[in-house]
Order: C-alpha cells, then sequence, then structure tokens
C-alpha cells in the first residue's frame, strides 16, 4: 500500500527540481560559455584578465606594451553588448599612418569567454598616389586615422559589415554573434603586416613628402596586449576578416593564437591572399611576384628583426622564399586548430591590386573587358596553385566560389553569407564556415568550375544597396 | 513506490546539475568561472537578487530583442500584414534606442532596417525608395561626422606639434650619415618618431 502523495507537496519538489536544473545548466553548450548563474555574477562583477602579459612578454622583438598607468584608455568591464572604443596610447607602439592615435573597438558580453578578432578591410598603399588618398587610384582605408564614434559611422567599412561581427543578422546565423568581438579598424595600408616609417615623395614635386607609418605589426601586438591584460583568455577564438583585414589575420595568426592561448582556435581568411611565389619567381609563372616584390622593401618586411624574420623564428616551415609557405607552416605549427582560406574566382578588386599597377598590358589595356580578362588569367594562375596547395593541408581548407553581383565579387563573408555557393558540389559557404569552425576531420576544400549559374541569378535588392554605398 | 520516485527523481535531479555544475565552465580556468560561494546559494536571496539587478534587466531585454528579431526574419512571410507591421514597427524602435546607446554599429543597424523594409514593403519600387532613403540617411550623418573629425584633428594642437616635429625628425634622420645604436635608419627614424608621439600626447 502505497501513501498518497500530497499534489501540494508534488509540486513544489518537482518545481524546486526543475528550478535546480534550469539555474544549473548552461544556456548554451557552447565550450567556453558561462554557467547561468555565472552570467549573472558577470553583470555586476565583470570578469578579470587571467592571461595577462607577462615581464618577458614586454621586451624583446615586438613587445607586447602596456598603456602607461593612469592613461585613460575608455574601458567600462560593465559595459555589455555596446560598442566600445579602446585608446591606445604612443608608447604601446600603436599608431595610424598618418601619426595620428590608432583605437580599435570591443563589444563584450556576459555570458561566454568566446572571441571573435575581426579585422577590417580596405585596400593597400605603397607609395604617394595610393597612401595619400588621392582619387583615381586604389588606395587604403582612413587615410586620415580613426574617429572615436568608427562604429557609429556608415563608412565604407562598416557598409561592409560581415555576419560574423553582427549580433543580429537578418540573414545568418554564426555562433561568433554571441561572443566577445574585437574590431581592429585599418588605417596603415599594410595588411596588418608593416613596420616602416615611408617616406613617400611627391611625384609631381609640389608637395612636402608624405611620411606614412606602415605600423600594422605593432598595431596588432598593442592590441594583443591589450585583450590580453583586460579580458578572459578565449576558450574559442576566431581570428578573420577580408581582404586586407583577410590577409591580416592570416599574417598575424600565429603570434595572435600564441600569446591569447585559446583553448581552441579557427582561422578564416576571406579574400586576403598570400599566393604561393618565389621570392625571385618569373612574373610570367607566379603573377604576384612584382606586388610581393614591393611590399617587402615598402612595409620594411625584411628588415633585421622585422615582420618576416619574426614570424619565421616561430614558425620553422615559414620559408622567407616563398611567403606562401604560410599555409603550411600554421598547418603544422597548429595543427589542432581549423584554418580556412576563401575567395572569389572572379575577384576583380584584391585581383587588380595585385597587377593591375605592375603589368603594362593591364594598365594600357583597349578596353574594359580586355583589362579584366587579362587581370582574371593571372588571378586563376595565382589561384590554382594555392588551391592545389590548401588541398593538401588537412586543417586548412580551401573553398573557390566563383562570382557574386556584389562588390567586385570580392569577399565572400560580407553583407551575408550567401552566392557563394559551389553548386556542383551542392555547397554553400555557410557548409565551410561550419566546416572550420565545428567541424571534424578535413575542413571542406572546394572549388567552382564555371560562372554561370551565378550570373543567372535574380537582382538582389541588398547587393544593389551596398554596391550604391561603395560608390 | 510512488513515494519513492517522487523523491528520487528530484534527488538525480539535483546530483546531475550538480555534478553539470561542478565540472566547471568549459576550458575556463577555475578562478575565473566559478561564482562565489553566495552567489551558488539558492537558499539565500542571492539569486533572486542577482537576477533583480538593472544589469540582468538589460541582459534580459537585449536577449529578447535578438531573440524576437531572428524570430520576425524568419517568419516574416507566414505573418498577417498587421501583426507582422506591428512587430516592424516595435523592431523599429528597439534599433534606434541600441543603436543610439551604441549596441548596434551602423553597418548593422542598416542591415536590419534594410531586412524590415523587404519584410514589410511587397512593392519593389517602393522597396528600392525606402531603402535608398535610409542609405543617404546614414550616408549624410557620415559625412557630416567625418567632417567633424576632420576638423578636430586638424586643430589638435597635439596632433599639429607632432606633425611638425615628424618632419623635422624626418629631415633630420634622412640627413645622417651614419645611424646610432646599432639601428638601421628605418628602425631609428621609427624610434624617434614614437618618441615625438609620446612627448605631444603625453597628460
Amino acid at each position: 500500500m502505497v501513501a498518497p502523495v500530497r499534489p501540494a507537496r508534488l509540486s513544489l519538489v518537482l518545481a524546486t527540481a526543475g528550478l535546480t536544473l534550469m539555474v544549473a545548466a548552461p544556456l548554451k553548450a557552447e565550450e567556453g560559455d558561462y554557467s547561468f548563474w555565472q552570467t549573472l555574477v558577470n553583470l555586476v562583477s565583470p570578469p578579470k584578465a587571467d592571461n595577462k602579459v607577462t615581464p618577458a612578454q614586454r621586451t624583446g622583438t615586438y613587445p607586447l606594451l602596456a598603456n602607461p598607468t593612469g592613461f585613460n584608455d575608455g574601458f567600462q568591464p560593465g559595459r555589455y553588448d555596446a560598442w566600445q572604443t579602446i585608446q591606445l596610447a604612443p608608447s604601446t607602439g600603436a599608431v595610424c599612418g598618418d601619426g595620428s592615435p590608432f583605437k580599435f573597438f570591443v563589444n563584450r558580453v556576459a555570458d561566454t569567454r568566446n572571441t571573435i578578432i575581426y579585422m577590417e578591410g580596405g585596400g593597400a598603399c605603397w607609395d604617394y598616389a595610393s597612401c595619400s588618398g588621392q582619387s583615381g587610384i586604389r588606395g587604403a582605408r582612413n587615410p586620415n586615422g580613426i574617429p572615436d564614434d568608427y562604429m557609429s559611422l556608415l563608412n565604407p567599412g562598416a557598409s561592409l559589415v560581415s555576419p560574423f561581427v553582427t549580433r543580429v543578422s537578418p540573414f545568418d546565423a554564426v555562433k561568433t554573434q554571441g561572443w566577445n568581438m574585437v574590431y581592429v579598424p585599418y588605417c596603415t595600408g599594410d595588411i596588418y603586416s608593416g613596420d616602416r616609417v615611408a617616406v613617400y615623395n611627391d611625384p609631381t614635386g609640389q608637395a612636402a613628402p608624405l611620411v606614412w607609418h606602415h605600423n600594422g605589426a605593432r598595431n596588432t601586438r598593442a592590441v594583443v596586449s591589450w585583450l590580453k591584460d583586460n579580458l578572459p583568455r578565449p576558450t574559442q577564438m576566431l581570428s578573420t576578416g577580408c581582404s586586407a583585414g583577410g590577409a591580416g589575420s592570416l599574417t598575424s595568426y600565429h603570434p595572435l593564437r600564441r600569446d591569447l592561448a585559446p583553448t581552441r582556435s579557427f582561422l578564416i581568411d576571406d579574400s586576403g591572399p598570400i599566393f604561393p611565389t618565389p621570392k625571385n619567381g618569373n612574373p610570367v609563372d607566379y603573377p604576384s611576384q612584382p606586388l610581393m616584390s614591393l611590399i617587402r622593401s615598402a612595409w620594411g618586411l625584411d628588415q633585421p628583426n622585422g615582420p618576416l624574420p619574426y614570424l619565421a623564428s616561430g614558425l620553422p616551415q615559414f620559408d622567407l622564399n616563398e611567403l606562401g609557405s604560410l599555409y603550411p607552416a600554421l598547418s603544422s605549427k597548429y595543427a589542432n586548430d581549423r584554418l580556412g582560406h576563401t575567395h572569389f574566382w572572379k575577384d576583380l578588386n584584391y585581383s587588380s591590386y595585385s597587377y593591375e599597377r605592375f603589368y603594362p598590358d593591364i594598365a594600357n589595356a583597349p578596353d574594359q573587358a580586355t583589362k579584366e580578362a587579362r587581370i582574371h588569367a593571372r588571378w586563376n594562375t595565382d589561384t590554382a596553385r594555392l588551391r592545389d596547395r590548401l588541398n593538401g593541408l588537412n586543417n586548412v581548407g580551401g573553398y573557390f566560389p566563383q562570382y557574386r553581383a556584389l562588390n567586385e565579387s570580392h569577399c565572400t563573408t560580407i553583407v551575408d553569407f550567401k552566392n557563394a555557393d559551389v553548386q556542383a558540389q551542392n555547397l554553400e559557404l555557410k557548409h565551410f564556415i561550419d566546416s572550420v569552425l565545428d567541424g571534424q576531420g578535413k575542413v571542406i576544400d572546394a572549388s567552382e568550375q564555371d560562372d554561370k549559374a551565378d550570373k543567372a541569378k535574380p537582382f538582389n535588392l541588398l547587393y544593389w544597396l551596398v554596391d550604391q554605398l561603395m560608390g | 513506490m510512488k513515494k519513492v520516485l517522487t523523491l528520487l527523481v528530484p534527488c538525480l535531479v539535483f546530483a546531475a546539475a550538480v555534478l553539470w555544475w561542478t565540472r566547471g565552465d568549459a576550458g575556463a580556468s577555475s578562478d575565473a568561472t566559478r561564482p562565489s560561494s553566495a552567489a551558488l546559494d539558492t537558499t539565500s536571496p542571492t539569486l533572486a537578487s542577482l537576477q533583480a539587478t538593472p544589469q540582468a534587466q538589460a541582459h534580459r531585454d537585449r536577449q529578447h530583442f535578438e531573440a524576437d528579431a531572428k524570430d520576425f526574419f524568419a517568419r516574416a512571410a507566414s505573418l498577417g500584414a498587421v501583426e507582422r507591421s506591428e512587430r516592424a514597427d516595435a523592431l523599429t524602435r528597439q534599433i534606434d534606442t541600441y543603436e543610439a546607446a551604441g549596441g548596434l554599429s551602423a553597418g548593422e543597424a542598416l542591415l536590419l532596417r534594410t531586412a524590415l523594409v523587404k519584410a514589410t514593403v511587397d512593392d519593389p519600387a517602393r522597396q528600392m525608395e525606402e531603402v535608398a532613403a535610409i542609405a543617404d540617411r546614414y550616408r549624410t550623418h557620415a559625412d557630416r561626422r567625418m567632417a567633424a573629425f576632420a576638423a578636430q584633428q586638424a586643430n589638435d594642437p597635439r596632433f599639429l606639434a607632432y606633425k611638425t616635429r615628424e618632419a623635422q625628425v624626418v629631415a633630420e634622420v634622412m640627413a645622417m650619415t651614419s645611424v646610432p645604436s646599432g639601428l638601421t635608419r628605418d628602425q631609428y627614424l621609427r624610434q624617434r618618431l614614437q618618441e615625438e608621439r609620446e612627448r605631444a600626447y603625453a597628460p
């Protein structure tokens, strides 16, 4: 005979058990997320840094330097879900191309340690014309520095915002949307990689020389230093960006990943390739050789203890005579990380930067169609070689769709993750992103053969809008 | 038997919950993720007081906004015209509020507003007009702010002082026949200019 249980007591017991389970279980299942309770605590008592810069890291080549004591960096630890401007003092080594102070932006959340580092794109420069911001030539973003309210301005960079760094994307969901976000603006024209104060003379002789700080390598170090001193160590971290930001995320991945020391780390280089190119390779076979040769000098990449020797010192397989060896070098050094590279075969932006000013047959092409065909031909040569290289790396995927009617088919991950499909393999870009961020085994490799299906797609209002904004 | 189950089930649930919690937050160091003992005591009023803080309320509001926006964009096509319009208006007000407070970047807000137009306006020509008007508004604001920033920079005495010294130091270093401290000319120039910036921007 079992005694009946009083309904009121049963309800109370079940309610208690249910509440216990609800508050004890994390809100999400992602590695690195805080529990519900801890999130509530974090909201009133923000978690502190637990991976601070060590004294040894404050010295040596490319040290991690802090703002001086008493300097107001603008950070409010308890201000969540809002973009905060982080000021970096000159003594951190950070500076914009024009000599104005460098700053970056943080959007913090209370419920996870996971962090995305997003590097803004925006061209490149290596002489007076391209670095001075004059019209009629492809140059670099933000030649006059970064305003404090940059994130609230619809600058071209903001109009190309990626679903990776939007909290509420109307079009795509990706797990980084719930992470701490770090937006690194671009103002040095050197794909975040240079370390040289260039003095560019006005070719007309009319204006004073342009003093330009190709300071990307040191700016990135200053950002890493601040992150280590102010935020918890990421459990998961994605380093990404498009165009110059993609290239920057690739070239800075090793020091960034080493020093921030996430448990799980990911890289997605969107449309910032470093093509396999021997230092003295024949431009007929290696079309990016003239560009690479020029920037190595203009940005001070090869100087003693400079950016490239510094990278090579930590990446045994990185061959300074062939910069595209960075992919296998990272693959080998970080065999448990998942890395990806993506760009369009019909990219007409990064390709124009790469070849337009280096090949007279392009500069002097009789018409636009011929010019574009000559650019595409060289891009195809470079891309095919990169695709083949990435195919051989298990933890580095290469994803190469053909064409999108947006921003000269430049950048696959901006605005939305749509229309970067590889129809023949029934793949969408999101499959590739998921393979990097959540996959197992070999990261997806995919390459599209032709652009017929892409060009047959209907008008897209959103893309039209963005192209209008880009002017 | 029923009584035993009644007691056993909550105990098992409680034990599972405790085990789940005590595993710690994955990948996190213990001191950074463990709540204080007070925060864990469900019999104390701490949990209730934590949930009642303005910060917790703001957090819930934000999560509700994000969930509501995602739900709206996912189901807009299947909603009735009145509900769709009302929810779009409510979202617009929230976008205004969060954008003004820095909770949405300009690019993010623009994408949301564009998506709202797509979801609520059927006529393609009107869609283009409304989206173009939104873009114009943002562009005008950005142009005005960038002009203000340029003016501010051009009149910033610290920046002006630095730029004056920058030109002098560049001329001096470029004219040197030998560079001190065993540095290359580029390294020395960079170092000198950083020192000038530290001086110009010293508090």
